[in-house]
């Protein structure tokens, strides 16, 4: 008797769980999907700095062969950086000419320094040089790192100009 | 009252009540519910603490190249008025901690740059003219700091510099950061 007053009881339709089920999961998916897209800016706004001090420690290296050409009272103020693509190391004292893109392929050292060859692990960032003759008197200097992350790729572009003069 | 009472239990028997199935389905149902919604809860709050300690680093590595980069390129040659070899802009040399800059700063003072332990945090610490203070915050820890000198005589001296840093809070997924530049001196002989 009980069972059967029971079963006469109007209950949810299954319409009415889907739409309940369908609200809910709309509101999770959302939070979490705000969450993971935070995660992911960090992770990028992280890869961005990193890739920003690479960039630039590129400049830095082809001011320092100008420096030296100075110090050196060479002749040619722009020795060793006639136009072209480049790789560079921090103990190196002139940049190397690079014949295909994955010699930019940055590896990390045994002290953790990034290094283009004879690193211990490879990182997900390459980096190019590429000098362009603007004048007799300047150079542009494209400092591009470049970096693999979730497969997607990302660039960060630094321009400088350096000039002869002191 | 007590009088009243066998009737008013009589009344609520006749009341159609859940059946111990009903009961078991809805607490076991509930039960899912509230973990669940716990569960994301603390993912929101462990998701949102990584976010933010990742942004304190890159926020103090950021001022950390902002304020040492100025300072080393505009380094000036040590005449023997502070420490360090006379005649070259950078001395490195090292403690137990790591490594240790010297130079002589464009104001002709005597800085260097070091880790630092702060309560046993490790901090980046700056000494100018015998002053010391920290300049990374005492949230982070500056687990590794390098230094590269790049100075054969001949050349324009060059430093690189390689920093790690670690949050101290969130010991669950602690967000890391390391770093590596150069920076090359832009005193002329």
């Amino acid at each position: 008797m009980k069972i059967k007053k029971i079963q006469n009881k109007p209950g949810f339709t299954l319409i009415e769980i889907i739409a309940v089920l369908f609200i809910v999961s709309l509101g999770l998916v959302g939070v979490l999907s705000l969450i993971i897209q935070n995660i992911q800016g960090q992770n990028l706004n992280k890869n961005n700095i990193i890739a920003y001090q690479l960039a630039q420690e590129g400049v830095e290296f082809v001011r320092k062969v100008r420096d030296t050409n100075w110090n050196n009272n060479d002749p040619v103020w722009d020795n060793y950086l006639a136009p072209g693509s480049y790789y560079m190391d921090y103990l190196d004292e002139t940049p190397n000419l690079l014949t295909v893109d994955s010699q930019g392929d940055l590896y990390k050292d045994i002290d953790g320094f990034y290094v283009h060859g004879g690193g211990v692990t490879q990182t997900n960032f390459n980096r190019i040089i590429e000098i362009t003759s603007t004048s007799t008197y300047s150079i542009v200097i494209h400092s591009r790192v470049s970096w693999m992350d979730h497969k997607q790729n990302y660039e960060y572009d630094l321009a400088a100009t350096l000039f002869n003069w002191k | 009252m007590f009088l009243a009472q066998p009737k008013k239990n009589k009344y609520h028997q006749n009341q159609a009540g859940f059946s111990l199935i009903e009961v078991l389905v809805s607490v076991f149902l509930f039960v899912i519910i509230i973990i669940s919604a716990a569960e994301i809860f603390r993912l929101v709050i462990v998701g949102q603490r990584t976010a933010i300690s990742s942004q304190n680093i890159q926020e103090s590595l950021k001022y950390f190249f902002e304020v040492t980069g100025k300072e080393m390129r505009m380094a000036i040659k040590n005449d023997g008025s502070c420490p360090g070899i006379n005649g070259k802009i950078f001395t490195l040399t090292q403690n137990s901690y790591g490594d240790v800059l010297s130079f002589k700063n464009y104001y002709q003072e005597c800085v260097t740059y070091q880790i630092g332990f702060d309560e046993d945090i490790p901090r980046f610490q700056i000494t100018r003219n015998g002053n010391y203070g920290f300049i990374s915050p005492k949230k982070i820890k500056i687990t590794h700091l390098n230094f590269v000198l790049n100075d054969t005589g001949l050349n324009q001296p060059l430093v690189t510099i390689g920093i790690k840093a670690q949050s101290i809070e969130g010991n669950r997924a602690p967000s890391e950061l390391e770093i590596q530049t150069s920076i090359a001196s832009r005193y002329y002989q």
